[in-house]
C-alpha cells in the first residue's frame, strides 16, 4: 500500500470480533484520534513520537464491532487546515471504505466533496471526543468521509453515544440512533440562505441551482431565507476557535510528550524554545491570534461568545420553517489544500463554518453540485440532534443516485 | 434557629444514649439501603452517623433519600448504641448513632468539584485526601476545601499556636500594638508592594516588609514590651513554599539583653510546638556562625544527624595530586565528610557518575573527590596519587573504618567549598535515610558577621543596618576591620529551617552614623532614607532588641503539613495568584485614571513599563518563541485578529455568552469516583516524555 497516503500502516487490521456489524469494513483514521501504541502525532512535532497509552472511545467501539483499522492518514498540523491531508485520497482511490477525520471548520465535508464521496459531521456533543487530540474543544467533532451513505450511517450508529469519559457531551436527552431506517419523505422543506447565495460566483450559483432543481423534482420545496447575521459566522468561529486553540495548546509543553528544545537555561526558556520549534508557522499564527484574545482582548472573546448565542438562536428560528438548510460544501476558487495563511484557511471553509459554530449536524452529498468536472459537494445541514433524519435522507438520496 | 438546644456532632457519646438531641451540619457521606438510609453528619466538632428509617416516617425517609453530599441540614433524633460489629472506629462517635425523627434541609448544595468527606462510613473503606485533588482546584473552592476536618484542624491548631504565644507574652507584661500597613519603604532588602495614593496623585505607600522601624520607635516611645501578630509583604521571586504575604510574631523589648530574649523565645517556641505534641529539649544549644559554617556549611544547620565536616587542608600541604596542589596554591581549602558504613549504597558508579559528575556541579561545585574504605585501605579512582603517608593521615583524620565513604570538596573559595559540601551533606543524608524521624533539634545561631563583602570591595549589612555590632571601636573606612565585626544578631533554627531571627539594636546615634558611613551612605543620604527614624534616636532612646518568628512556617512544621499553604486559610498559589478571587487582576481604565497612573511621566510611557511590542508580549505570555522567518506572517495574523475584534464590537448584543452549544454539566458525574489512571499506576504515563528521572518528568531548572 502506498505509504505516502498513510503516516502509519497497521500490519494486522483484523480485530477480535471479526463477526461484528462492521466486519470487513476498512477504516483509516486521522492521526489525532488515539489508538494505543500507534504514532498518533496529529501531524505536529508537538506530539513527536507520541504513542497513546489507550484507545479513543470511538476506536474501542469500532474495534468491538469488527471494523478493520488500516492505519493513520496524514493531516494538517493539529487539524488546523487540510494542506497535508490524505484522507480524501484513500477514499477516492478506494483504499479505505471510510476515514474518521476531525471536523472543526468543515474538514470532513470539504474533503468528502474533494473525494466525490459522502461526508458527515454529527451534532456536537453526541459522539465522544475522549481520546481525540483536539484543538478547538467547543466545535470539533469526530466525523467521517465514506464511500457509501449506508456505511456512513452504520459506522455512526456504532461510534456515537454516551461516554462517561467525555464531560463535554450531552448527558440528558441524548437521542437514540441504532440503525438507519428505510424511511422516506421526512425532508419536505429545504432552506437556502440569501446572504450565502450572494457570495457565490456565477458558476457556483449555476451548479447549486442545478442541484436544487434535482431536489425540487423529488418534491422538496425550496425556500429562500434571510440571515442578516450570516457574515458573523466567520468572525465568531475565528475568535472563539483561535482562543480555544491557544488555551488547548498550552498542554504542549515538551514535558509529558513532544519535542523538547535542547540546552535551555531554565523552565521559561524550555517552554519558549520548545514551543518555538514544535509548532509550524500556520498553526503558530492561529495560536498567536488566540493569545491576543486570551491575554490582550478578552472582551472580544466574550463578545464573540455572546454573538455565538445570537447565531445559534437565529439559526434555530430558521429551522422552525425548514427541515434542512442547503449550500455547496466548498468554494470553487479557494483551494484549502494550498492554504498558507490563517486567512486562506478560513476563505476555503466559509460555507461550512455555520454548522461548526452552531453544533449542527451536516451531511455532504457527492455528485450533485457540479461546476464542470468539479464536485463542490451538496451540504445538507439540519437542526441540532437531527442526525438520524439527515442520515436517513442521505441513504434515500444515495439510492436515487444508483437508480439514475 | 434553636441554637440553644444544639449538640455538636462530635460531642455525642455513649453517655447520651437514650437522649433526644438536635444536630445541625453538613452531609459528609451517605449510604442508601432503600428502607433505611445512613448519613455521616459533620460539623466542626466532628462526625456522627444519623439513621433515617421508613418506620419513623416515610416522608422523612423520602426527603433523606434526596440528600446529597454537603447539604446543610438539621435533624432531631434519639441517640442509640450501635449493635456490636457495626461500630465504626474511623470516627470518634463510632460506637453510637442517632435515629432521626425529624429532618429539615436548611440549604441544598450543587454538585461538588471534589469530594470533601475524609471519613469512611464503613471500616476499612478508602477515602479521598486533599493530595488527590489539584491544588488550584482546592484553592478555587477554598471554602469547600476548608470543610475538610483535616484542614479545619490545621486552622484550629494554628489558632492555638498563636494563642499559646500570646498567653506567654501577656503573662510577662507585653502589650500588642498595631502598626500601619500603609507605610514607607523599609530597609529589608526585598521588593516592596506599593499602593498608589489617590489624594497624593503619583505618590505611593509601601506595604511593610516587617514592622521593624515602628517597633523600634515604640521602644523610643517607652512602650517597653511590645508584640504584634503582624502581616508582612515581600514582592520576591517565586519559590514553591513562599507567600507574597506572611504572618510573623514580632517582639521587641527595652532594657534587656540576649539572655532575656533567648529564655522568652525558647518558652514561646516550646509552647507552640507543644500544640502538636512535640517536646523540645531546653535550653536550646547555641552555635556560633563560624562553627555552623565550618561543620555543616550552613547558617541554618540541621543537627538531627552527624556528617559533620572534617577539615583536611593541612594534610595535603606537600601533596603531588595536581588538583589539590593547585587549589592549595590559591589558598584554597579541602574539607570532607565521612559517610559511615554506606559503601554499599554509594557504589563507585553512584559516586563518580551521579555525585561527582551531576549532583555536585549542580550545587555549583567544580568537582568532588571520593574514597571508599575497603579491607583497611582507601579505594578510589585517584587514590594512587596520594603517598602512603597521606593515605594514612586521611584514614586517621576522617576516622575511617571499612565500609566508610569519604566525600571531599576542594575549592579555592572557602565560602563555596563549605556551601557545596553543606548541600551535599543534606543530599546524602536524605538519600540514605540518615535523618531520624520525629527528632527535633533546635539551635541558636549567633555571632553572625555584621557585614558581608560586596563585589565592588565595599560592605553590606548581613541583617539590617540597625543591628548592633559586638564592639564599637571600629574604623568605618577600614574594610577588613569591618569584615571582622560580629553582630549581636541571632537566628533560631530547627531541623535546618529558620524559625525566626532578631538582634540587639543600635541605640547610639554616633554608632549608627559610623555604620552608615561604613555602608557608604553620606549623612544626607542616610537622612533622606531614614531621617524620621534617625531623628527619633536623638531623643534618648533606650537599649533594646527583639525578634520575629515566622508563624506560617512554624505552624507547617508543628502540623507536619506538606506545604505552608495548608496552614493558611486563603493562600496564594505557587505563582502568587489567588484562584478563588483571581487576584491580582486588571483594574479599569477609570480606576487608573482616578489614581492618575495613566499619565505618570506626562506624554512618556509609564515609568518601569516601557511599551512592549505586542508580538513580544504575546510570545512571552503564551510561551511560544518566534522563528525569524515567520515573524512577518505572525505579525500579519495578529493584526488581523485586532481587526476581527473591531469588526464584532460594532455588532451589539445582550445575549449570554455561549462557550459550548451543550450546557455545561457537573464535573462529578453520578456514579463516578475519582480513580488513579492506570498509566499512573504502571508508569505508562512517563513513556512519551522527553526526559524522565525515576517516577518524575524531568524539566529544565525552575529557578536559576
Amino acid at each position: 500500500m502506498n505509504d505516502m497516503l498513510f503516516s502509519f500502516i497497521n500490519s494486522d487490521p483484523v480485530t477480535a470480533n471479526s463477526d461484528g456489524p462492521l466486519k470487513n469494513l476498512l477504516i483509516s483514521l486521522h492521526p489525532n484520534i488515539s489508538v494505543a501504541k500507534w504514532p498518533t502525532d496529529a501531524g505536529s512535532a508537538a506530539l513527536e513520537n507520541y504513542r497513546p497509552i489507550e484507545d479513543a472511545t470511538v476506536v474501542k467501539r469500532l474495534k468491538d464491532q469488527g471494523a478493520q483499522l488500516q492505519g493513520l492518514t496524514r493531516m494538517g498540523e493539529l487539524g488546523f487546515g487540510v494542506a497535508s491531508d490524505t484522507a480524501h485520497l484513500l477514499i477516492s482511490q478506494k483504499k479505505s471504505d471510510a476515514a474518521l477525520v476531525v471536523d472543526t471548520m468543515g474538514e470532513a465535508r470539504y474533503l468528502s466533496a474533494l473525494a466525490g464521496a459522502w461526508g458527515f459531521k454529527p451534532s456536537y456533543g453526541i459522539c465522544s471526543r475522549s481520546g481525540l487530540i483536539g484543538l478547538v474543544p467547543s466545535m470539533e467533532c469526530i466525523s467521517m468521509i465514506c464511500a457509501s451513505a449506508r456505511q456512513m450511517a452504520d459506522i455512526f450508529s456504532v461510534i456515537h453515544g454516551q461516554d462517561a469519559n467525555d464531560f463535554s457531551m450531552l448527558w440528558d436527552g441524548l437521542p437514540e440512533f441504532d440503525a438507519p431506517e428505510e424511511k422516506t419523505g421526512q425532508v419536505r422543506q429545504a432552506g437556502i440562505i440569501s446572504e450565502q447565495l450572494a457570495e457565490l460566483d456565477s458558476q457556483e450559483k449555476k451548479a447549486f441551482e442545478n442541484a436544487l432543481a434535482g431536489l425540487t423534482q423529488k418534491g422538496i420545496k425550496i425556500k429562500e431565507c434571510a440571515f442578516p447575521s450570516y457574515p458573523l459566522f466567520r468572525n465568531v468561529h475565528q475568535i472563539k476557535g483561535s482562543t480555544e486553540a491557544s488555551s488547548a495548546a498550552g498542554r504542549y509543553d515538551s514535558v509529558r510528550y513532544g519535542r523538547r528544545a535542547k540546552d535551555t537555561a531554565n523552565w521559561n526558556d524550555m517552554y519558549l524554545e520548545s514551543r518555538k520549534e514544535m509548532f509550524g508557522s500556520l498553526v503558530k499564527s492561529y495560536l498567536f491570534q488566540g493569545a491576543y484574545f486570551q491575554f490582550k482582548n478578552y472582551n472580544a472573546f466574550e463578545h464573540a461568545a455572546r454573538l455565538r448565542s445570537l447565531l445559534v438562536k437565529q439559526c434555530r428560528a430558521i429551522f422552525k420553517d425548514v427541515d434542512i438548510i442547503l449550500s455547496p460544501a466548498r468554494r470553487r476558487t479557494c483551494d484549502a489544500l494550498k492554504a498558507v495563511t490563517v486567512s486562506d484557511v478560513y476563505d476555503a471553509f466559509t460555507l461550512t463554518l455555520p454548522a461548526s459554530v452552531t453544533g449542527s449536524p451536516a451531511v455532504c452529498m457527492p455528485g450533485r453540485v457540479m461546476a464542470g468536472d468539479m464536485d463542490l459537494g451538496l451540504q445538507v445541514m439540519g437542526p441540532h440532534l437531527s442526525d438520524k433524519m439527515l442520515l436517513n435522507f442521505a441513504i434515500e438520496m444515495s439510492q436515487e443516485n444508483t437508480r439514475n | 434557629m434553636n441554637w440553644q438546644e444544639r449538640t455538636g456532632c462530635g460531642n455525642v457519646g455513649k453517655d447520651d444514649v437514650g437522649r433526644e438531641i438536635q444536630l445541625q451540619g453538613w452531609v459528609d457521606a451517605r449510604r442508601d439501603h432503600g428502607e433505611v438510609l445512613f448519613i455521616h453528619l459533620r460539623d466542626w466538632t466532628g462526625i456522627v452517623q444519623v439513621v433515617f428509617q421508613e418506620t419513623e416516617s416515610k416522608d422523612m425517609l423520602e426527603t433523606a433519600q434526596n440528600l446529597r453530599e454537603e447539604y446543610c441540614i438539621e435533624i432531631t433524633g434519639r441517640v442509640v448504641a450501635r449493635a456490636p460489629g457495626t461500630e465504626n472506629s474511623s470516627i470518634t462517635t463510632g460506637t453510637i448513632e442517632v435515629t432521626a425523627s425529624a429532618l429539615s434541609v436548611l440549604n441544598a448544595s450543587v454538585g461538588l468539584p471534589f469530594h470533601i468527606s475524609e471519613k469512611a462510613m464503613v471500616a476499612g473503606a478508602v477515602v479521598g485526601t486533599p493530595a488527590n485533588v489539584a491544588e488550584d482546584l482546592r484553592l478555587q473552592y477554598r471554602y469547600l476545601d476548608l470543610r475538610r476536618p483535616s484542614m479545619q484542624d490545621n486552622l484550629i491548631k494554628r489558632h492555638q499556636i498563636i494563642k499559646s504565644a500570646r498567653k506567654i507574652l501577656e503573662d510577662r507584661g507585653f502589650i500588642e500594638v498595631e502598626t500601619p500597613c500603609l507605610t514607607k519603604s523599609t530597609p529589608e532588602g526585598a521588593r516592596d508592594y506599593i499602593v498608589p495614593s489617590r489624594v497624593h496623585p503619583g505618590e505611593f505607600y509601601a506595604l511593610p516588609q516587617s514592622p521593624q522601624l515602628f517597633k523600634q520607635l515604640l521602644m523610643v516611645s517607652g512602650l517597653e514590651r511590645y508584640y504584634q501578630v503582624a502581616r508582612c509583604f515581600r514582592d520576591e521571586d517565586l519559590r514553591p513554599n513562599r507567600q507574597p504575604e506572611f504572618t510573623q510574631l514580632d517582639i521587641e523589648a527595652s532594657f534587656i539583653d540576649e539572655s532575656f530574649l533567648f529564655e522568652l523565645i525558647e518558652e514561646i517556641v516550646s509552647q507552640m510546638f507543644a500544640v502538636g505534641g512535640i517536646d523540645l529539649l531546653r535550653p536550646f544549644p547555641k552555635m556560633c556562625y563560624q562553627e555552623a559554617i565550618a561543620t555543616t556549611g550552613s547558617d541554618r544547620p540541621d543537627l538531627r544527624f552527624g556528617l559533620r565536616f572534617v577539615a583536611a587542608t593541612d594534610l595535603f600541604t606537600n601533596t603531588s595530586y595536581a588538583i589539590f596542589k593547585q587549589i592549595l596554591k590559591r589558598n584554597g581549602c579541602i574539607i570532607g565528610i565521612n559517610v559511615k558504613g554506606q559503601s554499599e549504597a554509594l557504589s563507585k558508579n553512584v559516586l563518580q557518575n551521579e555525585y561527582a559528575k551531576q549532583i555536585v556541579p549542580g550545587f555549583g561545585g567544580k568537582g568532588m573527590t571520593w574514597m571508599r574504605m575497603v579491607d583497611g585501605k582507601l579505594d578510589s579512582n585517584i587514590v594512587q596519587f596520594f603517598s602512603p603517608a597521606e593515605q594514612q593521615d586521611i584514614i586517621e583524620r576522617f576516622e575511617c573504618e571499612d565500609g566508610d565513604v569519604l566525600m571531599i570538596i576542594a575549592d579555592p573559595s572557602y565560602a563555596l567549598a563549605t556551601k557545596v559540601l553543606g548541600q551535599l551533606r543534606l543530599h546524602v543524608a536524605d538519600r540514605l535515610g540518615l535523618i531520624p524521624k520525629n527528632t527535633w533539634s533546635p539551635v541558636w545561631v549567633t555571632d553572625f558577621p555584621l557585614f558581608d563583602p560586596t563585589e565592588t570591595g565595599g560592605v553590606t549589612s548581613t541583617h539590617h543596618p540597625f543591628t548592633a555590632p559586638d564592639r564599637t571601636d571600629f574604623d568605618p573606612q577600614n574594610v577588613s576591620d569591618l569584615l571582622s565585626l560580629k553582630s549581636r544578631a541571632y537566628d533560631i533554627v530547627l531541623n535546618g529551617e529558620e524559625l525566626g531571627g532578631g538582634s540587639i539594636r543600635i541605640d547610639n546615634r554616633e554608632v549608627q552614623q559610623k555604620i552608615f558611613t561604613a555602608l557608604g551612605l553620606t549623612p544626607e543620604e542616610a537622612a533622606q532614607k531614614f531621617g524620621f527614624f534617625l531623628q527619633a534616636f536623638e531623643f534618648g532612646p533606650p537599649p533594646h532588641g527583639g525578634l520575629a518568628l515566622g508563624i506560617d512556617r512554624i505552624a507547617a512544621m508543628v502540623l507536619s503539613t506538606r506545604s505552608i499553604r495548608d496552614v493558611i486559610a486563603f493562600p496564594k498559589n505557587r505563582s502568587a495568584f489567588c484562584p478563588l478571587t483571581h487576584a491580582p487582576s486588571l483594574v479599569s481604565h477609570e480606576q487608573l485614571a482616578e489614581l492618575e497612573l495613566l499619565n505618570l511621566g506626562g506624554g512618556e510611557a509609564m515609568p518601569g513599563k516601557a511599551e512592549k511590542n505586542l508580538l513580544e508580549t504575546l510570545s512571552w505570555v503564551s510561551r511560544i518563541g518566534i522563528r525569524e522567518e515567520e515573524a512577518l506572517m505572525i505579525k500579519t495574523a495578529v493584526e488581523q485578529a485586532e481587526k476581527l475584534a473591531t469588526q464584532i464590537q460594532a455588532r451589539a448584543t445582550d445575549e449570554e455568552p455561549m462557550f459550548s452549544v451543550i450546557p455545561l454539566q457537573n464535573r462529578t458525574r453520578p456514579g463516578r469516583e475519582a480513580v488513579a489512571h492506570f498509566g499512573v499506576e504502571n508508569g505508562d504515563l512517563l513513556t512519551n516524555a522527553a526526559e524522565v528521572k525515576g517516577d518524575f518528568f524531568k524539566v529544565a531548572n525552575i529557578i536559576e
